[in-house]
């Protein structure tokens, strides 16, 4: 029994055991807990509040421990579909009925790591202070953009700027120099190193997938730059040491990169 | 590796580089002064009046301007030029602290030595001083010609195989200092740098006394799987970590590699990315050096292998 | 006045003669000097041709060398740019310093020589001039096929330095470093046939009357600069030799696990090296200085002080190669020394500048485009030559050696000591063999454009290398603040590209090639090259009275071409020339000269395959190649050295002079001493090597035994010898054949193949491996050098025995005797000290 559930405690989403298929619905944050042993499915850290209804297979569900972050997590295949997105599994009811939902999402609720009550609060004052900071004019872009991003999250291929709001893509740059990014991936204004061990994450906001299989979405970007091997574990790219708010910052930045 | 202005040999930072520093200015003034005479007396040939291009025009000018005048601007430099080389080049007292600096294609290997000139602690592509004294280098090399030049602290020395250059260097206060190979060594002699990093006595000593006690290599519960992958990769083979199985001489001394500001010899800063970019594919960051590709580490591998590694203060 | 040779001084007074010679003289010299049409064009040896043949081909690798700076200039444009990746680029800049310092500057020196000496020392030709012809077409040839090596990613990557172990077999298994070291070591072989040729041209084939007081200062500078290649180049060549040993056959000269040394190669490669740099800007300051006088339209203010300039640069000029080598660790005094003798030879360059400043401001220059090159190169060379000072300072060269300010200051001391005056004479001399002018409009485009491209370059440079960034570099990282000097370095090159395409432009608009009705002296110079000229260059020689004749006497031009001076005619109905002596120029003999020949296109082919075909690694191709070479370059010998029925001509004005002479005054005798000189040097070089090796590492040497063997081997060098000496005498006696003398040189050469034999054996049961240690390879090498004497001195001793069957030996004397028994002589005396030399040192112990 696979349950995800909101933080706060409502369960949303029911998946049916280790291949069972996770509906997720406005959630940005999933959590299983499996019977007895309380383990942490981590996935899909929206960094706003896109609801989607995420046809999920879990073929593998790894132990984590009890109250620990970052935990692990399945691949996606049956996202690989079309044109990377959700889409043929989508109905045209559904989009208008995920658009609809999306606007009642606790945007800045989320928490990011989900396990832990002090990455969860640091993350909360964080996105407190950000939000703090936010002047009102950016506030309302920021509302207003968030219709248009759940829009394209649901459309294939996805607008070619997908952004995300009150995310920072300055601290997104400073994270990748921080971790080293640029050690595996070629990337726009990143001058140093130009690793050619991954792909060039050149021009990123046009192409149709994200590890050549996932949606490219900002949500599962920000997860995927984040913990990787959660998503696909085959991914030659490993989890990084970074937040999640920084993960979101990181996947701003990666789409505010015109192609060359 | 460092950056370039202020021009670092004219931003000297211990006493080594400052005198050549002052002489740098003493030379750029006096090839100032030259030039502007003979700009002069070019102008005054092509477009002066004519009784001053009278004067200019014997063979006086040819004997004063082309021999008695550099003859006197020379003999004063070269005076001046050969005290300071002898004052740079004193005799080594022998109870300075030694360090021994190998050039290899393409980092460097670095060994502290004790009083007997034992190799005690050994490390790579980064080198820790006491500010306030000089330090002792025995240059050498274990394949072909490099060049050690770490400018803000000295000039350049070679490292010639079959010889051993002795320099000295000194910081006179506490700080970071970069540093690269000078001397075409072939593939990617461009990316062969180095850090000086200059320290306070007492933390010196402290950090010193550390790696001198240190006796089994640390590995915290996380870097477990990194310690056996770490052999059984092969990494083992050519990297050595002290207090543990692993002692390969071929490539850079990883005992220490948790706490170096950078990797694949000065030209990367040390990070959880880099690291693990590195062991991936450090082909793509640094063509033709000697660690081969191992892009067939999974995900989890590199993550448990950067996990130990970085825990090898 | 004095007589060096006995010629009596009075005799000069007969010319010019009162009448004028008749027309038809001129149609046979046009007839006898006649180059070859059609595909037979490349047999032409006449140095009109192969002069600017020879330029041609030098300015071609300019632009190639150009091209690449090109490119290594985008690839620094900005960090971590990919145009060049990294083994390429450092091919790229490889070949760039090669070709500029071995393909370009010294032969382009050595081509304006063969271009220009002849005219204006009013020779006919230089005195060999198939050696000119072999010279060219083995360095074209040779520079081709060398830098076809990048094309195919082979070209040499170990810097034009080369500096073992990096070129090692160890660290560079490639053929790339073959190609450097066999394709240089052969260039280097046409650099030192040129500089024969020069340096002979220069010392005896001078218009008579034109001391060396009178002579001008190019064919000085010339002088010093053959003399200087002579002594120079040795050095490299038996560098390359050794580097090529230790690659090929494992001796370890330079590998220090083995009793070698590294820094040998340094110093074997400087002391070439160095003296280059000043081989390259010699004859450019001699150019400078003929400029200045003739644009400035005045004597050259210190004449005999530019000449003991040049003679103390030459001098100096050895003394400071080890200034490569401050960083290396040298010991103190060394430093001193090197140190004091870097910065010396910046007087004599100070004494140049300040007597062609004193020239401009007498005279009255006029701007045009060659005063521009010549003002614009003293600027820039002025710069260059303070830095240059500066790095002598060993500290401060302690801090930017081998970092970009060295780039800037090589390239200011080059461009401006060396190219621009080359692009001077370019628009100075154009006149001499093209029908029309170069455009004087496009000229000072182009100067502004190089001269500011130049300085946009390697100025910013200075500041690049003093912000530590170090040279032969492919690539740098970001955060480093070097990018916007490298930014400005590369749009200044480009600018200076866009300079030199506008003057190829030019040069394609304006060039049509002629010796007879040429644009002539457009600048109105005063020496004896703008006497009206054909292939035979003046009709007839003039005597020189004075240091700027056409100045001093306007009526020249029309005795000289009335044919009122010396040889108006061909005395023997051959191509001939008059040689004079080194120091007055007094009149000695009439040299018969040799035509048309496809052999020594032949020799230079074969001789370029051999070397290149090896390697490559096509062995038995090359080896097919040696003796087509060496048979090429005998048979274009067999033409030479034959006496003309008339032993004594008349060469104007009643003066009789002998057709044929032997002995030291003869041109044939002084090229073989220089052929010797170079011997000398390579085995002097050997031997320096040895004692230095041995120096740095004793305790890899044994005594070696055996010593005894020194008496058999020295006694068959002295026996071959005393039958050299022998033999001069026989062949000095009256007597029907001439196969006694030559019988007694076949027996020297066997004396000399029995001592270099048993020199072998002796070494080969002492035991002593050249794999093994440094001493081993050393005594290889220089029992190598030493058969390699001997197998020239076997060929030379069968060449005789075919000639004296030929009844082509001559009594009483007899230059290819003279030849033959002088390289045997050498071979004699450098055998023995080399048996003398390995045996006791380092002594018995």
């Amino acid at each position: 029994m696979i349950e995800a559930k909101r933080r706060g405690g409502s369960a949303w989403v029911r998946g049916e055991g280790q291949a069972g298929i996770i509906r997720c619905d406005r959630l940005a944050l999933v959590r299983t807990e499996l019977p007895g042993d309380p383990r942490h499915l981590f996935m899909l850290a929206a960094t706003v509040g896109v609801s989607f209804q995420l046809p999920l297979e879990i073929p593998r569900v790894e132990a984590g421990e009890a109250r620990r972050a970052g935990a692990v997590a399945a691949s996606v295949e049956s996202m690989t579909g079309e044109a990377g997105i959700v889409g043929p599994r989508f109905g045209a009811a559904q989009r208008n009925e995920a658009a609809v939902r999306g606007e009642s999402v606790d945007r800045y609720g989320f928490g990011v790591d989900a396990g832990s009550e002090k990455g969860r609060q640091s993350d909360q004052r964080e996105i407190a202070h950000r939000f703090a900071t936010l002047s009102g004019r950016r506030l309302f872009r920021a509302a207003a953009t968030v219709p248009l991003l759940m829009a394209a999250a649901c459309k294939a291929p996805p607008e070619p700027h997908p952004s995300i709001a009150l995310a920072d893509p300055a601290n997104g740059k400073a994270v990748i120099e921080r971790v080293g990014c640029g050690s595996c991936h070629d990337i726009p204004g990143i001058d140093w190193p130009k690793g050619t061990m991954g792909p060039s994450l050149d021009g990123l906001a046009r192409r149709g997938l994200v590890a050549g299989r996932l949606p490219n979405r900002p949500d599962v970007l920000a997860f995927y730059v984040r913990d990787a091997p959660a998503l696909v574990p085959d991914s030659a790219m490993p989890a990084m040491p970074i937040t999640g708010t920084e993960a979101r910052d990181v996947a701003a930045y990666l789409y505010g990169q015109e192609g060359r | 590796m460092f950056s370039g202005w202020p021009p670092p040999i004219l931003d000297p930072a211990g006493p080594y580089a400052s005198a050549i520093s002052t002489l740098s200015w003493i030379l750029f003034a006096m090839a100032a002064l030259v030039l502007a005479v003979v700009l002069a007396a070019l102008y005054v040939a092509l477009f002066g009046r004519l009784e001053l291009q009278r004067k200019l025009g014997g063979k006086r000018v040819i004997w004063f301007g082309g021999i008695a005048f550099p003859l006197v601007v020379l003999t004063g430099l070269l005076i001046y030029g050969l005290s300071l080389t002898r004052h740079l080049t004193d005799p080594i007292t022998g109870d300075e602290l030694r360090v021994r600096i190998t050039g290899e294609m393409w980092w460097w290997r670095v060994a502290y030595l004790d009083n007997e000139g034992r190799e005690v602690v050994h490390d790579a592509n980064e080198l820790h001083i006491p500010a306030g004294r000089p330090i002792v280098l025995e240059l050498q090399s274990a394949d072909v010609i490099h060049s050690f030049w770490v400018p803000r602290l000295s000039g350049k020395l070679d490292m010639v195989p079959g010889r051993r250059n002795l320099m000295r260097i000194q910081a006179d206060r506490p700080g970071v200092f970069g540093g690269q190979c000078a001397e075409y060594c072939g593939g990617p002699h461009a990316l062969m740098g180095f850090t000086v990093i200059a320290h306070e006595p007492g933390a010196f000593q402290r950090l010193m006394q550390s790696r001198l006690n240190r006796r089994r290599a640390p590995a915290p519960p996380a870097a477990v799987a990194g310690a056996q992958l770490f052999e059984a990769a092969g990494c083992a083979a050519c990297h050595r970590i002290a207090g543990t199985r692993a002692n390969g001489l071929a490539g850079p001394d990883l005992t220490h590699v948790g706490s170096r500001r950078t990797l694949g010899a000065g030209i990367l800063p040390n990070n959880r990315g880099t690291m693990m970019g590195w062991i991936g594919n450090s082909q793509a960051i640094k063509p033709n050096n000697r660690m081969p590709p191992y892009t067939l580490l999974s995900s989890d591998q590199l993550t448990a292998l950067a996990t130990y590694l970085e825990a090898q203060k | 006045m004095t007589s060096e040779t006995g010629f009596d001084p009075r005799l000069l007074e007969r010319f010019p003669t009162a009448e004028a010679r008749p027309d038809s003289e001129v149609d046979d010299l046009n007839r006898i000097w006649a180059a070859p049409r059609g595909w037979r064009m490349v047999t032409i040896v006449n140095n009109n041709y192969v002069g600017i043949w020879y330029v041609a081909a030098a300015f071609l690798f300019f632009l190639l060398a150009g091209v690449l700076a090109l490119a290594i200039r985008t690839q620094l444009a900005l960090p971590l740019l990919g145009v060049l990746p990294q083994e390429t680029y450092n091919q790229f800049f490889t070949m760039h310093g090669t070709l500029m310092m071995f393909l370009f500057a010294v032969p382009i020196m050595e081509a304006i020589g063969v271009l220009l000496l002849p005219q204006m020392l009013a020779a006919r030709d230089l005195p060999f001039p198939r050696l000119s012809a072999y010279a060219f077409w083995a360095y074209f040839i040779g520079g081709l096929c060398f830098f076809a090596s990048i094309f195919v990613g082979l070209a040499p990557n170990g810097g034009w330095f080369m500096y073992p172990p990096l070129t090692s077999m160890t660290y560079s298994p490639g053929i790339n470093a073959d190609f450097w070291l066999l394709g240089i070591g052969f260039i280097e072989i046409s650099a030192i046939a040129g500089a024969i040729e020069i340096l002979v041209g220069i010392l005896k084939t001078r218009a008579p009357g034109m001391t060396l007081a009178r002579m001008p200062l190019f064919a000085w500078a010339m002088l010093v600069f053959a003399g200087m290649i002579l002594i120079a180049f040795p050095a490299v060549i038996l560098g390359t030799l050794l580097l090529e040993l230790e690659r090929a056959l494992n001796w370890p000269f330079f590998d220090s696990t083995r009793g070698g040394d590294p820094l040998l190669w340094q110093h074997l490669f400087w002391f070439f090296g160095h003296p280059e740099v000043y081989i390259i800007f010699l004859p450019a300051a001699g150019l400078v200085s003929m400029m200045v006088s003739s644009l400035a339209k005045t004597e050259l203010v210190g004449y005999q002080l530019i000449v003991l300039a040049f003679l103390a640069t030459g001098f100096i000029s050895f003394g400071v190669w080890a200034h490569h080598m401050f960083t290396t660790g040298m010991p103190m005094l060394s430093v001193g020394f090197f140190s004091a003798a870097s910065m010396a030879v910046s007087i004599p360059a100070g004494i140049q500048v300040f007597s062609w400043i004193a020239t401009l401001a007498i005279g009255k220059p006029v701007f045009n485009t060659p005063t521009l090159f010549v003002i614009g190169g003293l600027v820039t060379f002025v710069i260059g030559g303070l830095t240059g000072v500066m790095v002598a300072m060993v500290p401060f060269d302690w801090q930017v050696h081998d970092t970009h300010f060295i780039v800037a200051h090589l390239h200011y001391v080059l461009i401006g000591g060396a190219v621009f005056p080359v692009f001077a004479a370019f628009y100075y001399w154009f006149g001499m063999t093209s029908r029309r002018a170069l455009s004087e409009r496009l000229g000072k485009w182009i100067f502004w454009l190089m001269f500011a491209g130049m300085h946009l370059t390697f100025l910013p440079m200075h500041l690049t290398g003093l912000m530590g960034m170090p040279r032969r570099v492919y690539t740098y990282l970001p955060g480093m603040d070097w990018e916007w000097t490298n930014l400005l370095s590369t749009a200044g090159a480009f600018t200076l590209a866009a300079g030199v395409a506008l003057f190829l432009f030019d040069i394609a608009r304006r060039f049509r090639f002629t010796v007879e009705d040429d644009a002539g002296n457009v600048y109105g110079g005063g020496t004896l090259e703008w006497l009206p000229t054909g292939l035979y260059s003046s009709r007839s020689i003039p005597v020189v009275r004075s240091r700027s004749p056409l100045w001093d006497n306007p009526a020249l031009s029309g005795e000289v071409e009335q044919g009122r001076h010396f040889l108006p005619n061909s005395a023997t109905g051959l191509r001939e020339t008059l040689i004079t002596s080194p120091i007055r120029a007094e009149p000695q003999y009439l040299q018969i000269m040799m035509g048309p020949s496809v052999w020594p296109l032949l020799g230079a082919v074969f001789t370029a395959g051999f070397f290149l075909l090896l390697t490559v690694q096509a062995y038995t191709p090359a080896i097919i190649c040696l003796p087509l070479a060496i048979l090429a370059i005998l048979r274009w010998l067999w033409d030479t050295d034959r006496p003309v029925q008339q032993a004594q001509v008349d060469v104007g004005a009643g003066v009789m002079l002998p057709t044929y002479v032997t002995g030291p005054s003869s041109h044939g005798w002084w090229a073989i001493v220089c052929v010797l000189v170079v011997a000398f040097m390579i085995f002097l070089m050997a031997v320096f090597g040895y004692l230095f090796v041995y120096g740095i590492h004793p305790e890899y040497w044994v005594s070696p035994g055996g010593q005894w063997w020194a008496l058999p081997i020295v006694a068959s060098w002295a026996a071959s010898a005393v039958l050299v000496l022998y033999g001069w005498r026989l062949l000095g006696r009256d007597g029907s054949s001439t196969w006694s003398p030559t019988a007694a040189i076949l027996f020297a050469c066997g004396f000399a193949v029995t001592a270099i034999a048993a020199d072998w054996f002796s070494w080969r049961a002492q035991g002593l491996d050249p794999e093994l240690t440094a001493q081993g390879a050393f005594s290889h090498a220089l029992l190598a050098l030493q058969a390699q004497l001997v197998a020239v001195v076997v060929l030379m001793g069968g060449y005789l025995a075919a000639r004296t069957a030929r009844g082509l030996v001559t009594r009483p004397s007899n230059t290819t005797f003279d030849v033959v028994s002088l390289f045997l002589l050498y071979t004699a005396a450098q055998g023995s000290a080399m048996a003398l030399l390995l045996r006791f040192f380092p002594g018995i112990g």
